[in-house]
């Protein structure tokens, strides 16, 4: 019997920090998708609130489940459900859904930077052509959206001065080096940095 | 007078706009100077008595400084040296600093004594359409004698020869009002959208806030007018709602309230400091704008008004009251207008002489005689000048009196004021053409949008009271337009003088009458267009100001004409015996300055120019020192090259006979995945692909061919049912994002009744071909032994999910791109890299190899497996030998188009293989086929290559192509034509299936 | 450019592939040639108000429905297809 393969992170682990900012990698985390299949959202939100008490976020923001259970609007008639390491979620998922939605497994499509620390929303704001206003983009909304020329899920943290970048795994690197190179150039002289 | 006076430059008086505590030095042409912060390079030659600056474009001639702005037409230099030297850079917003280092342009050997000069002398046949009339014939000339010679005499300045070492860098801004300038009116308004509440952004392309109000001697509550706007300033900086941004150009207005704004963060530097962008792009989105870019004053056309010394009047001012320079000692004022009278007061209070005041206008102006008064100066009302003398600059101006007489006066400066053109350029981006104001003599701007709102001085209002208050009622309506409450008022200072402006057009100083003797007079002063240009091509019949524009080359300078378009389309209008307004005026479009190419690329330059995805054997593959090749954004092993391997061909040969003879593996994962579930998920691909899926067993996979709408291939790929109403669907690489675009625009749009989901996993899972004799014994050393992977129990086809590796979750499908016994293993792509160095070990003793993308496409092509050359768009499946596969039985996309008799038409190229009759004889891809012993040309063309190979397993060149009725001529020989080469090669037709093809290894 | 996306609302014209007339309607199977020809290559150019597909592929992955000025650029509105296709099936 082989051993078990291990597993490979798509980034370092190390954060990287200038400029008084932070750009780390977030823990990895199991994701399966949820698609409701015709007609049933409605059917899905009840079942979904009898397992864990929360039904399909409509806005695009993301929702706290128990034992640490996100969902978050993914595509106009996707959401992706999250937990952590560990969990058998795609079980969960299934015994919680019945049939009312196709769910798939995520966990290795994406990984998550979090871009953290005074002057980050300037950062994002090099890559992302989104109004960051906290009026605006409120804490803890999520945004489909492109850094640059890569498409990712942006959400603001609740406590206003980080960012998640949820990108698809093969495109990682690539982003990284966008918000690494971000950050360098900067914080620009007239930005109002958010208290 | 490139060389300064002996005597040491004269003290500065007292500006508002430099620091005369903090000296610095720069060099102009490899000479030093001193220069104050706060100095622009003009101001600081200007204070150090350098008049002469530049060679003009076309005949060479001596110019000096127009302008103090962005509309700057002769004052362009070369700025800094080697990788950082940036030609056509206007000295009038040039930032000096410590160091800098500027160069004169156009000229050789040097400024003072230009060779090229000689160019003057031969102007009578350098006029309009010169180069139209010159150039035309013999045709051969033009490339090889003509383009050659013009292009070693034109140009401006040098381009760097280096790769631009700085970095740019983008940015995107949101609020809700946007003002553009930041004199009285954008001040005013920016105010007054912020008090409201607004989220207000103010750019300004200089350093310094204030527009004219820095350049005017004028008061605003009893203070200088520049102090006002600096508190102003400081009150919006405090503001949190208010983003100010100066030394930033708004450069366009583009749809849906977006701005192209080029920030200049670090130009006023030596170099930008470690990691510091030397320009940012701005995009800015704004609810509502207020444009307040000011005015910019005309020139007068008289005949050599190009000498150094001949100085727009404003810009005069400008240089006294910000630089504290005055820019001559004897100077004459030539105006048409009361402003232009403000120069004889601010030079006098600077000392200088004024020797004359030749006001334009025919009724004599109540000002200009009490300023002669004052000053002493001449007063010729009605007058012109009709002519400036002086070598390398202005020495003295003939002057003629209202009667016509002339008379000569020593001078070193004539200002000269035509009148102000409103800067419209914001205001047409979206093609709205101004309309002439009569009153003011000039165009002014006629759009109505709802989100735009234009005060001051682009508005046609010339008064510093009128434009504050414009300027504030423009930043309430437009903060209101936000939904703001505007109902305050924004506190404005009371303007201390009533300012008058009674301008009487002169749109030509030349006597029309008398004989051009005199000289050149310019009109546009970059291009070297000249009046006498204008009027020859009117004569001509270019009646149109597009036409005089694209004749004459007039304002399609780098300064795009920003002083000289009006003066030119009021004189066509007077050749042509039209008004103004029936001669109308051209548009202006983006950008509204020059724009550094790096800073629209920004940070997507080099290996940056696009993102990178990478497999998840990527490191794996770097460790084995693969040589990769982009596939789209992804980054593929091509080959894995051994030690002792000479010649790329030479790996790739040991590749395929590996996996011919042994057994190989190769990264897939970037081919597209898509989940696809649903009741309905059956139905769905029906619809999708051509051929039949409602009855593909569970655990089966099927090829499949999608077509476009319009009948032609579109996309192929193997998709395999995993339970019945669960299917995972490969794509190509190439397609993967088309067809997700295809298969949502299907379902929400075409199709939206149907009961389906689906979603990408590309990234999901890391899929890896294990290909050859060996790969069954391979793949049973990983799989868990639960699953039986016999042929009988596992045959060509099939698909499971399973287990590998003591549970590790994994999906197995006995696929083959090679034609031999293969299978593709998909593992959460975390563990790919673990599952390519795993194969590595346990492959070890079945004499396992790594396989890159060449070797995948040698084998496909033995194989004849069509791919990206076949699936060209321009291929139907009749075409690709795959006619039979599409069901009649069922609707699908591009049904009822890839029925029309042409495109099944046998006569049409279809798919065949082809052999050279001499093995080695190399088959190249594009090469056209023709019926052997005909003429290579076009009536003859009965298809091409579209793939080919040197094949180790064939022992000989092999290719696949499009012929003529193909199938029907196996075995006949046929002429390989390759255009480029010019080589004729013989092959013979053959099927397109090399290697075994019966399937057995396939099925073994 | 900017399209407000009826899911995310206003994004910047990157996020979008064009695809073109939304008027257009796919043909039943057996239509006649001409229907089909119309259908996959005749298309109205207005100058003025026209329906168009847009895709909010790095976005929501939504078809939309913009109602765009094609003289001034300016989107009037935008529309879920899904939503503007059932109205229109449901006969209002």
């Amino acid at each position: 019997m082989p051993d078990r393969l291990l597993a490979t992170s798509a980034l370092p682990q190390e954060a990287y920090r200038v400029n008084g900012m932070m750009l780390s990698l977030a823990p990895q985390r199991v994701t399966v998708s949820i698609g409701p299949f015709a007609g049933r959202l409605g059917e899905l939100n009840a079942a979904l609130k009898k397992a864990f008490k929360v039904t399909l976020p409509e806005d695009f923001i993301t929702v706290a489940g128990p034992d640490g259970l996100l969902f978050t609007r993914a595509a106009h008639n996707q959401w992706l459900c999250s937990a952590p390491e560990g969990t058998d979620l795609l079980a969960t998922l299934s015994t919680a859904c019945q049939s009312l939605a196709a769910l798939t497994n995520q966990s290795d499509s994406r990984v998550t930077l979090t871009l953290s620390g005074k002057g980050a929303e300037s950062i994002v704001a090099k890559l992302v052509a989104l109004d960051l206003h906290p009026s605006v983009f409120v804490p803890g909304q999520t945004a489909l959206t492109l850094a640059g020329h890569v498409p990712v899920i942006l959400t603001r943290h609740t406590d206003a001065t980080a960012y998640d970048f949820t990108v698809f795994r093969s495109l990682a690197q690539s982003l990284h080096h966008d918000i690494f190179a971000a950050m360098n150039g900067g914080i620009p002289t007239s930005e109002r940095v958010c208290p | 007078m490139n060389t300064p006076s002996k005597l040491s430059p004269p003290k500065r008086t007292r500006a508002n706009g430099v620091d005369t505590s903090k000296a610095l030095t720069f060099t102009f042409d490899g000479r030093a100077y001193t220069a104050y912060e706060g100095d622009t390079l003009a101001s600081a030659l200007l204070a150090n008595n350098v008049r002469l600056t530049g060679r003009s474009f076309k005949y060479h001639r001596p110019r000096g400084i127009l302008s103090a702005g962005p509309e700057e037409p002769n004052a362009l230099m070369e700025l800094r040296t080697g990788a950082r030297r940036e030609p056509n850079s206007r000295a009038t917003v040039t930032e000096v600093f410590h160091g800098l280092s500027a160069a004169s342009q156009n000229r050789w050997p040097s400024l003072a004594f230009d060779a090229l000069g000689v160019n003057g002398l031969l102007s009578p046949v350098f006029t309009a359409g010169f180069y139209y009339k010159t150039f035309m014939w013999p045709a051969c000339f033009w490339e090889k004698v003509y383009e050659p010679m013009i292009r070693n005499a034109a140009g401006l300045g040098r381009a760097a020869k280096e790769a631009d070492p700085d970095h740019y860098e983008q940015a995107n801004a949101f609020c809700d009002v946007l003002v553009v300038g930041s004199g009285p009116a954008g001040l005013a308004a920016a105010l007054s959208a912020a008090e409201t509440g607004a989220r207000v952004i103010l750019c300004e392309q200089d350093y310094l806030t204030g527009g004219r109000l820095r350049a005017e001697n004028i008061t605003l509550d009893n203070k200088p007018a520049w102090q006002w706007g600096e508190e102003v300033t400081a009150r919006l900086r405090a503001m949190p709602n208010v983003r100010l941004m100066t030394r930033s150009c708004v450069f366009g207005r583009y749809d849906g309230g977006t701005f192209g704004v080029i920030e200049r963060v670090a130009d006023h530097l030596p170099q930008p400091e470690e990691n510091q962008p030397r320009q940012r792009y701005w995009r800015i989105v704004a609810k509502q704008c207020v444009v307040a870019t000011g005015a910019i004053e005309r020139p007068v056309v008289f005949p050599n008004n190009d000498r150094p010394g001949v100085m727009l009047a404003g810009s005069v001012r400008t240089y006294i009251n910000r630089y504290g320079v005055a820019p001559g000692r004897k100077a004459v004022i030539y105006t048409n207008n009361d402003d232009g009278l403000r120069t004889v007061t601010d030079l006098y209070q600077a000392g200088a002489d004024i020797v004359a005041i030749v006001d334009a206008r025919p009724v004599p102006s109540p000002l200009a005689q009490s300023l002669a008064q004052q000053t002493g100066a001449f007063l010729f009302p009605g007058g012109r000048i009709s002519n400036t003398l002086g070598r390398l600059g202005v020495a003295a101006a003939v002057i003629g009196n209202k009667a016509g007489k002339d008379q000569r006066f020593a001078c070193d400066l004539i200002a000269v004021s035509g009148g102000w053109n409103p800067d419209l350029a914001l205001t047409t981006h979206h093609g709205t053409r101004p309309v002439y104001n009569e009153q003011i003599a000039a165009f002014v701007p006629s759009i109505k949008a709802h989100d735009l709102h234009i005060a001051g001085m682009v508005a046609g209002t010339l008064t510093t009271r009128d434009t504050l208050h414009e300027g504030a009622e423009a930043g309430r309506k437009a903060a209101a337009a936000c939904g703001f409450d505007s109902a305050g008022t924004t506190e404005l200072p009371s303007a201390g003088v009533d300012e008058t402006y009674a301008i009487h057009p002169t749109w030509s100083g030349i006597d029309q009458t008398a004989p051009q003797k005199a000289g050149k007079a310019f009109i546009d002063f970059q291009n070297d267009v000249t009046a006498k240009d204008v009027k020859q091509a009117a004569q001509e019949g270019f009646r149109s100001v597009e036409h005089l524009k694209r004749y004459t080359t007039l304002g399609m300078a780098t300064d795009q004409g920003k002083t000289s378009n009006v003066n030119a389309l009021a004189m066509l209008a007077e050749f042509t015996d039209r008004t103004i307004p029936e001669t109308g005026t051209t548009l202006i479009r983006p950008p509204a300055q020059p724009v550094t190419l790096g800073a629209i690329a920004g940070p997507n330059r080099e290996k940056h120019f696009k993102p990178t995805r990478l497999p998840p054997t990527h490191q794996w593959a770097t460790e084995q020192n693969a040589v990769f090749t982009s596939n789209g954004l992804w980054q593929r092993a091509q080959w894995y090259p051994r030690a002792g391997e000479t010649h790329w061909l030479e790996t790739v040969n040991r590749e395929v006979n590996t996996v011919r003879n042994a057994v190989g593996f190769c990264d897939v994962t970037t081919l597209g995945k898509i989940d696809i579930q649903g009741p309905d998920a059956a139905s769905f691909l029906e619809k999708l692909y051509v051929n039949a899926w409602q009855k593909l067993a569970v655990g089966r996979a099927r090829y499949g061919l999608m077509l476009r709408e319009d009948g032609f291939a579109f996309d192929d790929g193997t998709t395999a049912r995993l339970s019945p109403t669960h299917y995972v669907m490969t794509t190509t690489t190439a397609n993967a994002g088309p067809a997700m675009q295809h298969l949502e625009f299907c379902h929400q749009v075409l199709w939206p009744e149907l009961d389906v989901q689906f979603i990408s996993v590309t990234d999901e899972w890391a899929q890896i071909a294990v290909a050859g004799p060996n790969s069954r014994e391979v793949i049973r050393q990983l799989i868990d032994p639960a699953f039986d992977i016999s042929n009988e129990a596992f045959g060509y086809m099939a698909a499971a999910e399973i287990t590998i590796c003591g549970g590790q979750q994994a999906r197995l499908f006995r696929l083959s791109f090679s034609g031999e016994l293969a299978y593709e293993l998909a593992v959460p792509a975390r563990f790919g890299d673990a599952l390519a160095r795993r194969l590595m070990e346990v492959g070890a003793p079945y004499g396992i190899a790594p396989y890159g993308t060449e070797a995948l496409g040698v084998m496909r092509i033995e194989k004849g497996h069509p791919a990206g050359p076949e699936l060209n768009g321009q291929t139907t499946a009749h075409d690709l030998g795959m006619g039979r596969m599409l069901s009649s039985k069922k609707e699908f996309i591009g049904k009822a188009m890839a029925a029309r008799p042409a495109l099944t038409d046998p006569r049409r190229p279809t798919l065949v293989g082809l052999r050279p009759v001499v093995a080695t004889d190399a088959l190249v891809a594009g090469s056209h086929l023709l019926p052997k012993g005909s003429p290579a040309s076009a009536e003859y063309d009965q298809g091409w290559i579209s793939s080919s190979a040197w094949s180790p397993t064939c022992n000989s060149w092999i290719a696949l192509g499009f012929l003529s009725e193909g199938p029907s001529r196996h075995g006949e020989i046929i002429a390989v034509h390759n255009p480029l080469s010019g080589t004729v090669t013989e092959a013979e037709i053959v099927s397109p299936v090399f290697v075994d093809p019966e399937g057995k290894r396939l099925h073994a | 450019m900017r399209i407000t996306c009826p899911h995310c609302g206003s994004r910047g014209l990157e996020e979008f592939t064009y695809r073109g007339d939304a008027t257009v309607r796919r043909p039943a199977p057996d239509a006649p040639h001409d229907a089909w020809v119309d259908y996959v290559y005749l298309r109205d150019n207005p100058a003025g108000l026209h329906k168009e597909l847009w895709y909010h592929g790095n976005g929501c992955r939504s078809w939309i429905v913009a109602e765009r000025n094609t003289i001034t650029h300016e989107i009037h509105s935008t529309r879920l297809a899904t939503e503007a296709l059932s109205e229109e099936k449901s006969g209002s």
